[in-house]
């Protein structure tokens, strides 16, 4: 490869947007060219510069408020179908028996699946809930493990390892403390590109090993270390989803 | 008059599992919208009605929307109804005087290594001084981490035109930024006109 090609596909290359023939060759050149290496460190530089810089705009929360009035969505999602349905009592009634299949069905169902399905579940539920929340479900926002790690001093009764891997593309955006398997859980949220990554820790005296589960399109990893069991969840890819996974259990 | 309960109650259901796609789908893209509208307005007013004005435009039109990204639709929305409320149309040159924003080599200090260093008010300053066609791509791409093809979705522009903006926007914010480090050299550049190529 030439310098001018190269320079042609750097910004794709930085990006992500070439295949992996057409990388190899880039990176090949600019091995051996210091001129063409300098300006994919600059463009590298540049790009971390911007992202680090905390230039994204997020909704206030009035907007948020106003679209959903202007839409009638109510605030809170959680809070199902609506109370007026029920002024019909006929539909009370219809409600009512659905309920009661529902819950017959998911009992069923539910003492049919393995502690670990549950829990995939039950942690993948939590994210959920937290990517429709005021703040993603984020209650301490910083990307500082000083600021996070103490925030759960007081809120818990274990005090969990909290790194930032910001220069592995994975950074930490957070924490919140959540509810998993009967007991509290301490959450801390990470950020790859637009996704959000949910770290469940809490203690647990077993010992196992990664396994990767799928739950309705999610990816989840768990594994348990150090008396702290671990449950990951996001919308990544297995194979990042295990790169994190492999930094997370360093 | 049992049926006029059911067909309200039918309705009913209807209308609440449009919200729950909507919320869904279009909704949870709410900071993509108003950060996109920000850059666009530069005014945080402007920019939550433009988003605002975006979302029941997009709640209107749901029914005829099909796929899974809510997000690139969004997108489009918003930068449509921007360019048509101000009615102006996406600007597609605007002289950019690369004598004035060029600095000299950087020597002695890798420039990769001031890059690195910048604080964000400079980065911020950097970015809106663009000419809003390199601008908008490098927004999307760098902010919303979106592909060169959904960016292209968005832009109504060729895959190609993405990565060539995209690379003429970085070529500038560096320039731009370099030389906002050494004041001195880029008046002494633009006396001169001396251009960096």
């Amino acid at each position: 490869m030439q310098c001018q090609e190269s320079n042609k596909m750097l910004d794709a290359y930085v990006d992500n947007e070439i295949d992996v023939l057409q990388s190899v060759a880039l990176e090949e050149h600019v091995a051996g060219c210091t001129e063409c290496h300098q300006k994919l460190q600059s463009r590298q530089a540049l790009r971390k510069s911007i992202q680090s810089a905390g230039l994204r705009y997020t909704a206030p929360p009035e907007l948020v408020k106003d679209v959903r009035k202007a839409l009638r969505i109510p605030e809170e999602r959680s809070a199902g179908p609506r109370w007026a349905w029920f002024r019909n009592a006929a539909w009370g009634f219809a409600a009512a028996t659905a309920l009661f299949a529902l819950v017959a069905v998911s009992l069923f169902f539910f003492l049919r699946t393995s502690a670990g399905d549950r829990l995939a579940q039950q942690s993948t539920d939590a994210y959920i809930r937290s990517m429709v929340a005021e703040n993603r479900g984020i209650d301490v926002i910083s990307s500082e493990s000083h600021t996070v790690k103490p925030w759960f001093n007081g809120r818990l009764s274990f005090s969990p390892k909290v790194v930032d891997f910001a220069d592995k593309g994975f950074s930490l955006a957070g924490g919140r403390v959540d509810y998993l398997d009967s007991q509290t859980a301490a959450v801390l949220v990470y950020k790859r590109n637009q996704h959000v990554i949910d770290v469940f820790i809490y203690p647990n005296a077993g010992r196992s090993g990664l396994s990767m589960h799928q739950e309705r399109g999610y990816n989840i990893a768990s594994w348990s270390k150090d008396g702290m069991q671990y449950w990951v969840v996001s919308d990544l890819n297995q194979g990042e989803m295990q790169q994190l996974a492999g930094l997370l259990r360093e | 008059m049992s049926f006029i309960i059911e067909s309200s109650g039918r309705a009913q259901v209807d209308h609440q599992e449009k919200l729950e796609k909507f919320e869904r789908l279009v909704l949870r893209h709410m900071d993509s919208a108003f950060n996109l509208a920000r850059w666009f307005t530069r005014n945080q007013d402007d920019a939550k009605d433009l988003a605002q004005e975006a979302f029941l435009r997009a709640f209107k039109a749901f029914d005829r929307f099909e796929g899974d990204d809510g997000r690139v639709w969004l997108l489009t929305i918003v930068r449509n109804l921007y360019y048509t409320s101000v009615s102006r149309q996406p600007q597609e040159h605007m002289d950019f005087d690369e004598a004035i924003h060029s600095p000299e080599e950087p020597s002695g200090t890798p420039e990769a290594l001031l890059l690195s260093n910048l604080d964000a008010q400079q980065v911020r300053q950097g970015i809106e001084e663009l000419p809003p066609e390199f601008r908008e791509p490098l927004i999307l791409r760098e902010l919303e981490g979106l592909s060169y093809k959904e960016i292209a979705a968005i832009m109504e522009v060729p895959l190609g035109t993405v990565m060539s903006r995209l690379a003429r926007a970085r070529d500038q914010l560096r320039h731009l930024l370099t030389a906002a480090l050494r004041p001195r050299i880029v008046k002494k550049e633009g006396q001169n006109a001396v251009s960096g190529k």
